[in-house]
């Protein structure tokens, strides 16, 4: 139990508020009415006296005073209460708590001001040790993760994570991860380090990968919505083949080869709703230089975005536009997974997974820059009356998407390899899967495509937490 | 030997591209064929061979002297330089790890060294000491050189045993080690080396 006085001030102002006011998870609190505003809130003034948080066992005072130290700066009633729900927030970013109970009061006894509140936020520690099996989603692979967490380790948030995970296509990863937030300093950056091994299969290329690295990533924020990653990785890459008969050009990058990337992620994120946004855009663009050591060397960028807007004609109709686009430029060393790939029911859809751009013996090569795009038309299910419900997890929606993958070798001109645009439209259904991942089926029509390319008409079906 | 167009190429990860592991291999057209057996195997099946005229008996003893060498030479040159102390840190160590950025090389050795040990202890090699390694050595030159006697090579003209053995010895004759002892024993037999010495001169002659 932690206690935090205010400094005695004297105040002429004289507010009565009565009673006890419990808010309990006003987790949308800026959409929320406040009903019957029998006093104006803002009118009566306050100021907190004491901050009680009620619950804490090892989590360290100092974190904590921090967070609430906010509170202490209310003037009116109103202020209070947004105060609060900002601290409630607060304390829950940091990952120790289960549950966050806020609870107002007249403050009382010694030292108590006419006008003084206190107030109590009741929270529960998370366990020493939490573990749980999950589902996860990525690149068209769904995987039964095996985790065990260790919140809080030292008091300020710190955590401790392992995770070790089988795929459905017969691949183990194991993943070891530190993290360490600063919550007291400005922008709130978190320190994390991960040990892991990834394996990774593409039959598409005909090759698979297993990595074995280090990753050091700062996460920081600059605003609520930009979210900066800087990260270094250093990873050894191996390399090898899936048969005997594997194309000669993929069995040419097999191999052991250690590689060493500074990354620089930013994201922007305005979205209302990560998996079907109704309104906002959202950008990421990543850029990694490799060749800090290591026998790989390349610089890659890649700008992702997304613009979202409802129809005025018609309010539960989406309109969004999607882009991508990607350049490698080679030093030396860099094979085939580094490069891009394109193609895939969660990139182009209408064309088989990889299945854009050069290909020697039915293997996607990939390239080393590729752009594409799309827009959709997103609506609720037909024929179903009503909103909420099971239909509230799917959406109906049309689209038409093109891009182009290239690989320009010497001497081509960038401009004409890429304008080979390959354009495929379609209509389809899609399931979100919680608030991360979405499940899409999909009817397509390709509608222009290169004489080498994998095309994939009808019926296509996609998992992935990011879609084009 | 058998005049066949080839072109060789380094590759620091021909080791890996090969699809069982080991060098050498071929790539002809879409074919990728790799070790010395399935080579000339490959070559056969397209008309190309050394043996053809040997009889059944002279192939099958042909095998029983190719198997010899990869029994004994091999296992004895990977002895050599993977667990012998002083080979492994001054020659092998060095030059396994040339080929990879630090600390990749370290790393690289380390597992292709377990790897060498786990097939030799499963062979029982692991356990035997250098002298009795070379005693094998020393046997294995023995029997080939009595099967060499004076001719030019073991079956009168040139076989795809000559050109193992040609491979072998002169690696061995060729390459200095801090461990002087292998070399010394095919020395030796101054008829496989006569041969070694023979072959290079007919078909590795640089103008």
């Amino acid at each position: 139990m932690g206690t935090v006085h205010a400094k005695a001030q004297h105040n002429e102002g004289f507010g009565q508020v009565g009673g006890l006011l419990g808010l309990d998870e006003p987790l949308e609190f800026d959409e929320e009415p406040i009903s019957k505003p029998s006093i104006k809130l803002n009118g009566v003034r306050a100021r907190v006296d004491r901050v009680h948080v009620d619950g804490l066992n090892r989590t360290k005072d100092d974190i904590i005073r921090c967070a609430v130290d906010d509170l202490f700066h209310a003037t009116d009633f109103e202020d209070v209460i947004l105060r609060a729900h900002k601290v409630r927030r607060a304390l829950d970013a940091t990952g120790c708590f289960r549950d966050i109970g806020v609870y107002i009061d007249v403050s009382s006894g010694p030292g108590a001001t006419p006008e003084g509140l206190e107030v109590t936020f009741q929270v529960k520690e998370l366990s020493r040790i939490v573990g749980g099996i999950n589902t996860t989603v990525s690149e068209n692979e769904g995987n039964l993760v095996i985790g065990v967490k260790m919140p809080n380790v030292a008091g300020r948030g710190e955590r401790l994570q392992a995770e070790y995970s089988v795929g459905n296509r017969s691949t183990s990863n194991f993943s070891v991860t530190a993290a360490k937030p600063f919550l007291r300093s400005a922008l709130t950056p978190v320190l994390s380090a991960s040990v892991y091994q990834q394996n990774h299969e593409y039959p598409w290329s005909g090759y698979r990968l297993l990595d074995r690295g280090v990753l050091l990533d700062l996460a920081f924020n600059t605003s609520p919505a930009t979210k900066h990653n800087l990260q270094w990785e250093g990873l050894v890459r191996e390399t090898s083949v899936l048969s005997k008969t594997t194309s000669f050009r993929v069995r040419e990058s097999s191999g052991p080869q250690m590689k060493s990337v500074l990354r620089h992620i930013v994201t922007i994120d305005h979205r209302d709703e990560p998996v079907f946004p109704s309104r906002g855009s959202w950008l990421q663009f990543s850029s990694a230089v490799a060749g800090l050591g290591g026998g790989v060397a390349h610089v890659r960028t890649e700008l992702q975005a997304q613009a979202n807007a409802t129809l005025p004609q018609a309010s539960n109709v989406v309109l969004q536009g999607t882009c991508a686009a990607g350049v490698l430029h080679d030093v030396f060393g860099s094979e085939l997974a580094d490069r891009f790939f394109l193609g895939g029911p969660a990139s182009l859809r209408g064309f088989a997974q990889r299945g854009v751009g050069p290909r020697a013996d039915g293997l996607s090569l990939g390239g080393t820059m590729y752009w594409a795009t799309g827009v959709h038309l997103y609506a609720p299910l037909p024929f179903v009356a009503g909103r909420g419900g099971l239909a509230e997890l799917f959406r109906s929606h049309v689209f038409l998407n093109a891009g182009c993958l290239a690989h320009p070798e010497e001497g081509e001109s960038l401009v004409s390899a890429l304008s080979e645009a390959r354009v495929a439209a379609g209509c389809g259904v899609a399931l979100r899967l919680g608030r991360v991942a979405r499940v899409e089926l999909n009817y397509c029509l390709p509608l222009r495509a290169a004489p080498r390319d994998v095309t994939a008409p009808g019926l296509q079906l996609g998992v992935a937490a990011h879609f084009l | 030997m058998c005049n066949l167009p080839f072109e060789v190429e380094m590759r620091w990860n021909a080791e890996f591209m090969s699809p069982s592991g080991r060098v050498p291999f071929i790539k002809c057209g879409a074919f990728v064929v790799s070790e010395l057996e399935p080579i000339v195997q490959f070559a056969a099946n397209k008309g190309v061979t050394l043996c053809g005229r040997l009889s059944t008996e002279e192939k099958a003893e042909m095998r029983a002297y190719m198997s010899l060498i990869t029994n004994v030479l091999v296992n004895a040159e990977l002895y050599i330089s993977w667990v012998d102390t002083d080979t492994f840190n001054a020659v092998t160590r060095v030059r396994n790890a040339s080929v990879y950025p630090w600390p990749l090389g370290w790393i690289q050795t380390r597992s292709k060294r377990n790897n060498v040990i786990k097939r030799l202890k499963a062979l029982h090699w692991y356990d035997k000491t250098l002298d009795q390694v070379l005693a094998d050595v020393e046997q294995c030159c023995n029997s080939l050189s009595q099967r060499l006697g004076d001719r030019d090579y073991f079956f009168g003209t040139p076989t795809e045993l000559d050109a193992l053995v040609f491979g072998h010895v002169f690696t061995i004759i060729t390459t200095r080690l801090p461990c002087r002892k292998l070399a010394d024993i095919v020395r030796r037999h101054e008829t496989l080396v006569a041969l070694a010495k023979r072959i290079d001169e007919q078909y590795f002659k640089r103008p």
